[in-house]
């Protein structure tokens, strides 16, 4: 089974492609990116372009295939019921789930809402809900979760790592959607960055250099003695900033580096030195903006290099320049190359 | 019947608010002063007035208008039940039964105003004041039913359903032309129902047929129009 997406135009989507297979797939992207568009899609909206399959078939036409799909919008609309309990009910009465409603909702921690109205809940319970909904689908072809780690007060971060973890072990396709390179680096599965639209990367691991790939790397050190580790590190010349905030995280510092190894050698070499104690060290991932900066240099980087090679190319084909004395004629030199020894040129955007 | 009862459910949720009474309220407030107007104006004309004016011709079809707007949550039809099509309902069968369900409520809730108007306009005493009573209902119940499937199929154009308030208009503006244009909208055929100048001079019983066919029609194409 499979989650597909096939030059889908669709708000902020613009010529998205993905096929997600077996297993847990993260994408990295903001609401503006069209993060907020793939749970609307597959739950039932039809795009403006494009084709949008689950299991080969399409959800936005298909009513029996949306009940078997998983889905936790980024905004939940309110159900309208008299009760959580009630339209919980209706959503299993539709489903032909036999499941006792009140026990699904306590299951999900949620059991001191079942009588309140569901237009009394605020939008990250109304996620957990649909969270709750969604995990409980009988003989499921998918789930598609945005924001699976932030599902409200009642959610527990645990839980629904676990509980995505096990459906996708089963074999079936887990799309989850995260703004948050922590949240991505802490759900693992396979790694997707959505920019401006369209699917862009795949980082592989380790995330801490992978998002942002050259930019070097950044580790969080918790030490007893952070102004003198924070002093020797200065000296080190593969540790390229360190940041040391000497007010409320005192214990704290950040340590950034082009080579990791170096940088972590030096690190303990410090340590040691000094004689101060290393209680942890952590890898920073880089923010959305920093990996929003580095997909867009590497696009930059990949055109340069197509065209690069195209003038390279040209240049072999095309005739030597005449010297002054051979120099053509006007019409001469206007005449075209034929197509066929004209290398195409690279497009805009293209790697 | 699962979906049909679900959407049903969601709509009764729509319709139990005190936004839903008090249009019915002022509905019905309108068509008594109006028609009280009529009344004291010249009482010998002041049913078939209050009933071709304010009554039929104005308040139940904004009441369609509003009714239908709220059972589709002042949205398109398509979309108007997005909750129920996540979990496995077609759209269609959503929007037929939302459609069926807004019939329901007109029918009876047109009959009450034409009903409200005839009672209003003549006195206890008149000897025609029953017979025009029961006509007139079942003229309004039959106006309800047609103006609501004509309001969801406005509804059926338009990301937020503004197809109604353009037939809305159309209505107006056609259905009272008397020609081959007014065939197509409710009004006409309601006005011929009631004494009216018929459209394309039809007899007054085919304005009954007419606006059977019209509301089958109408409920149709918005149902078909509708992705599932």
């Amino acid at each position: 089974m499979t989650l597909e997406l096939d030059r889908v135009f669709s708000g902020p989507l613009a010529g998205a492609s993905l096929a997600v297979g077996p297993g847990l797939t993260v994408v990295l992207a903001s609401p503006e990116d069209g993060g907020a568009e793939l749970p609307k899609l597959f739950a039932g909206a039809a795009p403006k372009s494009g084709q949008v399959r689950a299991a080969g078939r399409r959800p936005a036409d298909d009513p029996a295939l949306r009940a078997r799909l998983g889905v936790v919008l980024a905004e939940e609309p309110a159900l309208e019921a008299a009760s959580v309990q009630s339209a919980v009910a209706r959503v299993l009465r539709l489903r032909n789930d036999p499941a006792d409603a009140r026990a699904l909702i306590a299951l999900h921690g949620l059991e001191a809402l079942a009588q309140v109205s569901p237009l009394r809940l605020d939008s990250p319970t109304r996620r957990h809900l649909a969270w709750a909904l969604a995990a409980s689908v009988r003989d499921p072809v998918g789930l598609v979760v945005h924001e699976p780690l932030a599902l409200g007060p009642f959610a527990s971060r645990e839980r629904t790592r676990a509980a995505l973890a096990e459906v996708a072990s089963a074999g079936l396709p887990v799309l989850a959607i995260t703004r948050s390179p922590r949240d991505a680096a802490e759900l693992g599965g396979s790694l997707v960055i959505l920019d401006q639209g369209r699917f862009v990367r795949r980082p592989g691991a380790p995330l801490a250099t992978e998002l942002c790939p050259g930019a070097g790397i950044e580790v969080s050190v918790r030490t007893n003695q952070s102004r003198a580790l924070a002093r020797a590190l200065l000296e080190e010349q593969s540790v390229s900033r360190v940041t040391y905030d000497g007010g409320a995280s005192d214990d704290e510092l950040r340590v950034r580096g082009s080579d990791a190894d170096e940088m972590l050698l030096s690190l303990m070499r410090c340590a040691s030195r000094t004689g101060v104690e290393l209680l942890s060290i952590a890898p920073v991932l880089p923010g959305a903006d920093a990996i929003r900066g580095a997909t867009a240099g590497l696009w930059r980087a990949a055109y340069d290099h197509a065209y690069r090679k195209y003038v390279s190319q040209a240049q072999a084909v095309l005739p030597a320049p005449p010297s002054p004395a051979q120099e053509p004629s006007p019409a001469q030199a206007r005449e075209p190359l034929p197509a066929s020894e004209a290398p195409a040129p690279p497009e805009e955007g293209e790697p | 019947m699962t979906a049909v009862g679900a959407t049903l459910q969601v709509l009764g949720a729509r319709f139990k608010n005190r936004a839903s009474v008090t249009a019915f309220l002022s509905a019905l407030a309108a068509v008594v002063a109006v028609t009280l107007l009529e009344r004291r104006a010249s009482s010998l004309t002041a049913a078939d007035r209050a009933l071709g004016g304010i009554s039929l011709g104005l308040v139940l079809p904004l009441f369609a208008y509003g009714t239908v707007a709220r059972a589709l949550g002042r949205g398109n039809l398509e979309n108007a039940f997005t909750e129920l099509a996540r979990f496995g309902v077609s759209r269609r069968t959503a929007g037929l039964s939302a459609g069926l369900g807004s019939l329901l409520v007109l029918a009876p809730a047109g009959a009450l105003i034409a009903l409200l108007a005839v009672v209003v306009a003549r006195a206890p005493a008149d000897p025609l004041l029953w017979r025009d009573a029961v006509t007139s209902s079942w003229i309004g119940a039959l106006a309800g039913v047609c103006y609501a499937a004509y309001f969801v199929l406005g509804s059926s154009f338009g990301s937020r359903g503004g197809g109604r308030s353009v037939l809305f208009v159309v209505d107006f503006v056609a259905g009272t032309s008397g020609g081959i244009a007014a065939v197509w909208w409710p009004r006409g055929h309601v006005a011929n129902l009631l004494g009216a100048r018929p459209v394309l001079d039809m007899p007054q019983w085919s304005a009954s047929l007419a606006l059977v066919l019209l509301t089958c029609v109408y409920l149709g194409v918005a149902v078909w129009r509708v992705r599932r």
